[in-house]
């Protein structure tokens, strides 16, 4: 159902409410009485969404939108990247001669970042703060900002010590040190 | 009396020493404030051993200077990255993160900057004036009346959804609730919705779920979209004296509002047990009720900024009142400071009022002077720091998303919430990107346990008849007038206009 | 004490303590092995607070004492010192982890409760530094002025605790069965909340360490009627009050031993004893050091220190229950469900 997939969230929190409840229905009764009073509102207000997404797609699907596609491509454009885009048709046939991407390729972007923050998360827990952090922001830099490796490493280098000092000198304050760090610097003893 | 007053103030300008120690302090605890998930706690529990020697007026006057400003700076990386430090700062991103998106961050800054000085200089007075009235307004909030504050500040989410998104800020809010009830519970000691996990049985650390909600998705969209924060061409570049000025500017204008904001946090911060974000939530709250264009509230409404921001600073001298003449803490922070107090030889208690008298004072202008300091050198700086609002985002992403890895360890040490912040960054980017409303979860999380924590002990005590206390049913009279209006205002179009309308890359 | 009744902790791990304790006392301190090391004291709660300003005064001291040391302050919270405690039990025993966490644990662990990953029998106990006597706080305005007074109150007493496990949750739960006092017990009332509901008249009384109730007392508000251990002469000791009632008599010394026990470190089990012996040392002229007592003295009350092995034996002695004793704190764990 296009409902489904234009409004996705409505059915994940549903979802969430529907185990949260579930679970809080094995507590004993002092303590299910918030979730309960919190869940089942909840659940119903989902499903009340869920007729208001399903009653809105019909309507969508049934009415063109009287603007050409070109237009609605132009007003996205230009939402997305904050500068005022006109496209030029050459012929009736609309072709795009503005060089962005198409819309498709912003999900891409988002899911490379995604897997940066994963792949961050990932790094700090395994090797720690101090190995992780400097890295990072090296390769950030150097893949997404497109910074030459030596400016890269400079502005990495200086970020970190600065972090790390006021962390570990300053605040006096242990950051993680990853579990896989942690087993060599036992090994090594 | 007024010799005690203006006695004390001058005792505290023409003390070299002090003003030093003053100054420090606000240093010290403007850097702390800036970074997310360090806290008021650790930087006054590493400066105890340093005070252990001191003199009991500069020993006072450094800790609580250090404290105030603490809260101040946490604003800068929330309008100007969308990150907020705790939960406070999430009120202030609502509309600090948009202007700054449509380059307008000095302004924002300015603003707030200003509109946190104010506010805690009216605390600071309001301190002053309450002091005789103190006792029977604090003995006068019992269990009762926070269920009820707690429910009133949970109504205003129906104001923050956008038109037509009543449900889904209600669902949103909700969520938040639910959140707030993971942990040990009060009532039977079950441990909800965390089994094993240990680290889950105190509740969902606030810092990670604010951080997760707001901070996380912004930056993915961020690095997504490109550009800089500010979405504008950068022929345009013009954050000068002048914008700052604009911003600064804001705070007279809108007087009245934020006289009634200080006001009312500094009374929230007067009564223990009502700490956390509840006076910025519930005086952003305010704004957009008593606003006569709500609509504008979410996509960067410069009251939605100077509304949080004095509520969370007065609220810091309002929480002074109870911790200095009761003996009992105004809110976590002061928990602390009242036993630094005790190191120093500060004897709480209402003997205070009587016998020393001129050290009240004293820290009452410190308040007052703090804030001077900390304003003036915050707005000085920020000229500089706005500019980094139009730097290109691939190169600041990767710097936030470090202080934000950071703040989440650092706010209680445990790696697992790292794991948490990706679980609910997760949900946080599912809202941002189908244009739901995310600030009613912070709402939810943050009053939700109050509510329920209050209930409880409100049943345990009168049972059901505690609705017909004199001051709940005028609480309860409020409540419903809310939602009246809530309603209407929804069905009538007169409210925030929803996320993604308009501006692009939602709230 | 109590006869033949010592069925709640073995007679092997009171065997094992007696020899640790021995073992140690004839161990050569190794200082020199921490020269040029870094020692991680874990405090169970977070910054601020009584546990932690108490665990960074110990810790700057040894650091003192052990030259060529680095002491760090390692905050862990969670679960009600569980956290912090597991950690510390479950860290490499080397000597170069130690740290401090609420006795109240003696209870938790009694209770057999699924979040305790310890066993404070075995921990390697460095020493504990202060007496901290739990007492019986009723508010001014009550008509009660004595125990005797509370016994005879017609209607219940609503009493403030925290929360099923809680240190006083329990006490109050076990009191009130044994003696059957007209109590009601109230809970979620956390760190000073009790303090103002007893002023706003909502809560009769409460049971806390005598420290974090002086304030209130000496500004008017409230009074003692009972204290638990302690030197302090001003109130009358429950040990009197309950005297003829073996059952209660019994609690009283659990009790009596939460307070006596108070501002703790330890490491976890199996330290090197060269190391342990170390650090007990250390310990020890920390606590002698004129200017850690004057600290001491200004944060809450002067130290009365007791040292590794006798704090051990202490440990040893409070976790040796009665199964009724026992079966009460289980009750406490998990009343309510």
């Amino acid at each position: 159902m296009s409902a489904v997939t234009k409004n996705p969230m409505t059915f994940v929190m549903l979802a969430i409410f529907v185990v949260m409840v579930a679970i809080a229905s094995t507590y004993p009764a002092g303590a299910r009485f918030m979730p309960f009073v919190v869940g089942i509102p909840a659940i119903i207000l989902c499903l009340l969404q869920i007729l208001l997404d399903m009653r809105a797609s019909k309507e969508t699907a049934g009415s063109k939108d009287s603007r050409s596609e070109m237009e609605i491509a132009q007003e996205r454009m230009s939402q997305m990247t904050g500068r005022q885009m006109t496209f030029e048709a050459a012929n009736l046939a609309p072709a795009i001669t503005v060089s962005e991407n198409p819309t498709g390729v912003a999900e891409s972007r988002e899911f490379i970042i995604w897997i940066y923050v994963l792949a961050l998360v990932a790094g700090i827990l395994f090797f720690g703060y101090t190995a992780t952090i400097p890295v990072f922001i090296l390769l950030f830099l150097r893949w997404e900002a497109k910074c030459s490796w030596l400016k890269a490493a400079l502005y990495s280098g200086i970020g970190s010590s600065a972090l790390l000092f006021i962390f570990n000198y300053v605040l006096k304050f242990q950051l993680h040190m990853g579990f896989i760090t942690e087993r060599v610097m036992d090994f090594l003893g | 009396m007024i010799e005690v007053m203006f006695g004390s103030l001058a005792g505290l300008l023409t003390n070299g020493h002090t003003m030093g120690l003053m100054l420090l302090a606000v240093m010290i605890g403007l850097v702390v404030g800036a970074t997310p998930g360090i806290g008021g706690r650790l930087s006054i529990a590493l400066a105890i051993p340093f005070i252990y020697g001191m003199d009991m007026t500069q020993g006072a006057v450094f800790l609580l200077t250090m404290h105030a400003v603490n809260g101040t700076s946490g604003q800068i990386s929330s309008i100007m990255f969308g990150v907020p430090g705790d939960g406070d700062d999430a009120a202030t991103t609502v509309d600090g993160y948009p202007m700054a998106k449509k380059g307008e961050a000095g302004r924002a800054l300015g603003a707030s900057i200003t509109a946190s000085g104010v506010g805690g200089i009216i605390g600071a007075v309001v301190f002053a004036v309450m002091i005789p009235v103190l006792e029977p307004v604090v003995l006068a909030f019992s269990p009762a009346e926070f269920f009820l504050l707690a429910v009133l500040g949970i109504t205003f989410i129906a104001f923050l959804a956008g038109k037509g998104q009543i449900f889904k800020g209600i669902i949103v809010g909700l969520f938040g609730m639910m959140l707030s009830t993971v942990g040990m519970d009060p009532q039977t000691g079950t441990a909800r919705f965390s089994g094993d996990y240990l680290f889950l049985w105190d509740g969902i650390s606030t810092v990670t779920a604010v951080l997760a909600v707001f901070a996380i998705p912004e930056m993915i969209a961020l690095g997504a979209r490109g550009g800089s924060i500010a979405m504008m061409s950068s022929q345009n570049v013009t954050v000068s004296y002048r914008q700052l000025f604009q911003g600064v500017l804001e705070v007279p204008r809108h007087w009245w509002l934020v006289i009634r904001t200080s006001i009312i946090g500094a009374c929230i911060g007067m009564i223990p047990g009502l700490g956390g974000s509840a006076a910025a939530w519930l005086c952003y709250g305010h704004a957009v009720q008593t606003s006569k264009t709500p609509e504008r509230f979410g996509h960067g409404a410069v009251e939605g900024v100077i509304a949080p921001e004095t509520a969370s600073n007065a609220k810091e001298g309002g929480s002074l009142l109870p911790t200095l003449f009761f003996g009992i803490p105004g809110s976590s922070g002061m928990a602390v400071m009242m036993g630094a107090f005790l190191i120093l030889g500060i004897q709480p208690g209402p003997a205070m009022m009587t016998s020393n008298l001129p050290l009240v004072w004293t820290l009452i202008w410190a308040l007052v002077v703090g804030n001077l300091i900390a304003v003036t050198f915050l707005l000085f700086i920020t000229r500089w720091v706005a500019l980094l609002t139009f730097v290109n985002v691939s190169m600041l992403v990767p710097f936030i998303l470090t202080l934000v890895m950071v703040g989440v360890y650092s706010s209680e040490g445990q790696w697992e919430n790292l794991i948490v912040l990706l679980a609910i960054a997760a949900i946080g980017w599912g809202l941002q990107r189908y244009d739901w409303p995310r600030a009613p979860f912070v709402i939810g999380l943050v009053l939700g346990k109050i509510a329920e924590e209050s209930l409880h002990k409100a049943l345990g005590l009168w049972g059901m008849s505690f609705f017909w206390r004199p001051l709940s049913l005028v609480l309860i009279a409020l409540i419903c007038a809310t939602i009246a209006y809530a309603v209407y205002a929804n069905v009538k179009g007169k409210t925030v206009m929803p996320a993604g309308a308009g501006s692009g890359a939602g709230s | 004490m109590e006869g033949p009744v010592m069925k709640h902790v073995s007679t092997g791990a009171l065997v094992a303590a007696l020899v640790a304790v021995s073992g140690a006392a004839h161990a050569q301190a190794d200082k020199a092995f921490f020269s040029g090391k870094t020692v991680t004291y874990i405090v169970a709660t977070a910054p601020g607070g009584g546990y932690d300003t108490y665990g960074r005064l110990v810790a700057e001291y040894m650091q003192k004492y052990l030259p060529g040391s680095t002491f760090v302050v390692r905050n862990m919270p969670g679960a009600g010192h569980l956290v912090g405690t597991n950690a510390l039990y479950a860290s490499k025993p080397d000597g170069l982890t130690i740290g401090t966490f609420n006795t109240g644990l003696i209870y938790t662990q009694l209770a057999k409760h699924s979040g305790v990953k310890f066993d404070l029998t075995k921990m390697s106990w460095i020493g504990k530094a202060a007496t901290d006597p739990r007492a019986v706080i009723i508010a001014t305005q009550s008509p009660i002025k004595t125990w005797a007074d509370l016994g005879k109150m017609k209607d219940q007493q609503n009493f403030a605790t925290s929360g099923p496990g809680g240190a006083n949750f329990v006490e109050t739960l076990a009191l009130t069965a044994i003696l059957k006092l007209p109590i009601k017990m109230l809970s979620g009332y956390n760190g000073t909340d009790d303090q103002l509901a007893m002023r706003r008249g909502e809560i009769i009384g409460s049971i806390g360490s005598r420290s974090s109730f002086e304030q209130f007392v000496n500004n008017g508000y409230g009074r003692f009627i009972g204290q638990f251990g302690g030197g302090e002469k001003d109130v009358p000791q429950m040990a009197e009050l309950v005297k003829g009632n073996a059952e209660a008599e019994r609690l009283v010394r659990l009790i009596t031993a939460q307070g006596d026990i108070a501002r703790l470190t330890a490491g976890p089990p199996e330290m090197p004893a060269s190391h342990l012996a170390a650090l007990r040392d250390a310990y020890k002229q920390s606590m002698e050091d004129k200017e850690l007592q004057a600290r001491a003295i200004k944060l809450e009350k002067p130290v009365e220190p007791l040292y590794g092995a006798d704090v051990a034996k202490a440990v040893a002695e409070a976790l040796n229950q009665s199964p009724e004793v026992v079966n009460l704190l289980v009750e406490g764990f998990s009343k309510g469900k």
